[in-house]
């Protein structure tokens, strides 16, 4: 499987997972954005006969965005985790599932749990990510092969 | 019929969207009950009346094969159906291989819930 039909299968995925359980819709970034302002990086790595991290960079407000549409409240609104990062952990859970799932040998795969952490936008080379406008909040999502 | 049901993840969020996803399939549910692993749940279910178990696979201290496993060899738990909910790729053939009686992948649909805990419940409406 070459690069682009990674990031195309990711992009797929990732629309499917937010169209289903949060309807959100996904479309690309036409400009990418000159700096990246603070985000969160999601990742989820799964290992069998190809392995990679999947990772995705979003605002905390658009993890309480989600959040808020997945349970069907406003967003900020539930207590259950303020910042939205238990949301987005489950979107790239699901994204990934649904990457593996499609595949004749989806049995010799195993996911991990998924991970989140503050990303360091100093160094962020936007050309190794995909960009997406995800209800007018911009998030970048890559596979990356597991070193 | 009101059936009582048990949902077993160590995501609470997780938890509440199968929740509120049991009220959009308009299941007529008695009493939801909550743990957040496997342990946990057979605690649940050593004190509660449950009719369904909803369960991820993995979690800590206990995951929900383990969970199966036991409730299988217990005689008060073994009538009790498990539906695994999980986004795991191989979850369906784990189920199978387990004695697991459902197996519902993520994302999933209201209409998927409440098709896989009537097929559960051996009923055709609740």
């Amino acid at each position: 499987m070459c690069k682009d039909n990674n990031a195309q299968l990711l992009v797929q995925s990732l629309a499917e997972a937010l169209e289903t359980m949060a309807f959100i819709s996904i479309t690309p970034l036409e400009q990418a954005p000159a700096q990246l302002e603070s985000a969160l990086k999601a990742s989820i790595r799964f290992t069998g006969p190809m392995s990679r991290s999947i990772e995705l960079l979003a605002s905390e407000d658009f993890g309480r965005y989600v959040q808020g549409n997945l349970l069907g409240e406003s967003p900020g609104e539930s207590s259950l985790c303020p910042s939205g990062q238990d949301a987005i952990k489950e979107i790239i859970n699901v994204t990934c599932g649904l990457i593996l799932r499609d595949k004749s040998d989806r049995a010799s795969y195993t996911m991990a749990v998924p991970r989140i952490e503050s990303f360091d936008t100093s160094g962020w080379a936007v050309h190794q990510w995909e960009l997406l406008d995800a209800d007018g909040f911009m998030l970048a999502v890559r596979m990356r092969e597991e070193q | 019929m009101k059936f009582n049901l048990l949902i077993v993840d160590d995501s609470a969020i997780t938890r509440a969207i199968i929740k509120r996803t049991i009220k959009m399939a308009e299941l007529t549910v008695e009493n939801i009950y909550e743990a957040g692993n496997g342990q946990s749940g057979l605690e649940v279910l050593g004190q509660a009346s449950v009719d369904l178990v909803l369960a991820d696979l993995n979690m800590p201290e206990m995951d929900g094969f383990e969970m199966t496993r036991r409730m299988l060899a217990d005689e008060r738990l073994k009538h009790i159906p498990v539906v695994v909910i999980s986004a795991e790729p191989n979850a369906a053939d784990f189920a199978r291989d387990v004695g697991i009686h459902g197996c519902l992948s993520k994302p999933f649909t209201p209409e998927a819930v409440r098709s896989a805990v009537l097929q559960a419940l051996g009923v055709e409406h609740v």
